[in-house]
C-alpha cells in the first residue's frame, strides 16, 4: 500500500497524530484510538510497511515510533502541486496584465 | 499458545494457509465457540459480531474504526463443519473449521484460502493468535491478543519469504 492510501483510513491517521507526540506503545494507542487489539495489530503492519512508523521492544512491550522522513513523499507531492499552481497562477497574471497593456496601448492609439 | 506455524501455500497470485490444533474439549463445546456470536466476539476480539447459523447466513465481524468483514455462511454441518466467506475489502476469500474428535478432545482445521500477499501477512499471524485466544478462553485463561500478534508477525514474514 501507498503512503496515501495508508493515510486514507482515520484510524490510522490518529495513529500519526498520537506518535507525532512521543512515541506509544501498541495498548496506549488501542485505548487512545478506541479499537480493538486486532484492528490496531493490522493498521501499525499497514503503517510499518508503507515505512511510517518503526517498533522497537521494550521489554515486554513493543514501543511504536514515527519514522519523521516517512511523509516527505506526501511533502514534496503538495510541494509540486503548489509550485505548479502558482506558476499557473503567474501566467494568468502575466495574460491579465498584457490584456491591460493591450487595451491601454489601443485606447492611447485610437 | 502454540507454537507451530500454519502451513501457507502459494496458488499463483493466491495464497492459503491451514492451521491444525489439538483442543481437549468436546466437539460441541468448540463448535459453540465458533458459531455462537457472543463466544466468536471474545477469542475474535470484536466490537460485534453476528453470524446466522445456517447456509446462506450472514456473517459480520466488526473491530471498530473501518475494520470490518462480512460474509456468507457456506457450510454448517454442527459439530463438525463451518465454512463462509470472507471480504475484509476487494478481495474475498474463504474460511473452513473442520473438527474431528480425538482421543482426549478434538482435532481442530482451521483453513483460510485465496488471499493476497498484502491480505496473508496480517491473516498468518492474525488467526494464529486468535487461535491462541480460543485456546486461552476455553480453559478460562487470560490472553493478551497484540503482544502475541506481534511475536508471531517476523515468523510468518520469514515463511512468506521462503514460499
Amino acid at each position: 500500500m501507498d503512503t496515501l492510501s495508508a493515510l486514507a483510513d482515520p484510524t490510522r491517521r490518529r495513529i500519526i497524530e498520537t506518535l507525532a507526540i512521543a512515541d506509544e506503545s501498541v495498548a496506549t494507542l488501542t485505548s487512545r484510538c478506541r479499537v480493538s487489539q486486532p484492528a490496531m495489530s493490522r493498521h501499525l503492519r499497514v503503517l510499518r510497511e508503507c515505512g511510517i512508523v518503526s517498533s522497537h521492544s521494550h521489554g515486554q512491550q513493543r514501543i511504536y515510533s514515527l519514522e519523521q522522513n516517512s511523509l516527505r513523499d506526501i511533502d514534496d507531492w503538495i510541494a509540486l502541486v503548489r509550485r505548479t499552481w502558482a506558476q499557473r497562477l503567474d501566467a494568468i497574471a502575466d495574460e491579465a496584465l498584457r490584456d491591460v497593456t493591450t487595451q491601454r496601448t489601443n485606447k492611447s492609439t485610437q | 499458545m502454540n507454537d507451530a506455524l500454519g502451513v501457507v501455500e502459494r496458488q499463483g497470485d493466491y495464497w492459503s494457509i491451514r492451521y491444525v490444533r489439538h483442543i481437549d474439549v468436546s466437539a460441541q463445546e468448540l463448535w459453540d465457540s465458533l458459531t455462537q456470536p457472543e463466544r466468536i466476539a471474545r477469542w475474535m476480539q470484536t466490537e460485534s459480531m453476528s453470524l446466522e447459523p445456517n447456509v446462506g447466513g450472514a456473517v459480520h465481524y466488526y473491530w471498530g474504526g473501518s475494520d470490518r468483514c462480512d460474509g456468507i455462511v457456506t457450510d454448517f454441518d454442527p459439530p463438525r463443519t463451518l465454512a463462509y466467506s470472507w471480504n475484509e475489502g476487494a478481495n474475498t476469500s474463504s474460511v473452513r473449521f473442520d473438527i474431528v474428535e480425538r482421543e482426549g478432545g478434538v482435532e481442530l482445521t482451521l483453513e483460510h484460502r485465496t488471499l493476497t500477499t498484502d491480505e496473508i501477512k496480517g491473516v498468518g499471524p492474525g488467526w494464529h493468535a486468535h487461535l491462541d485466544y480460543l485456546d486461552a478462553v476455553l480453559h478460562h485463561a487470560n490472553f493478551e491478543f497484540s503482544p502475541r500478534f506481534e511475536s508471531l508477525q517476523p515468523l510468518y514474514e520469514r515463511v512468506l519469504q521462503q514460499s
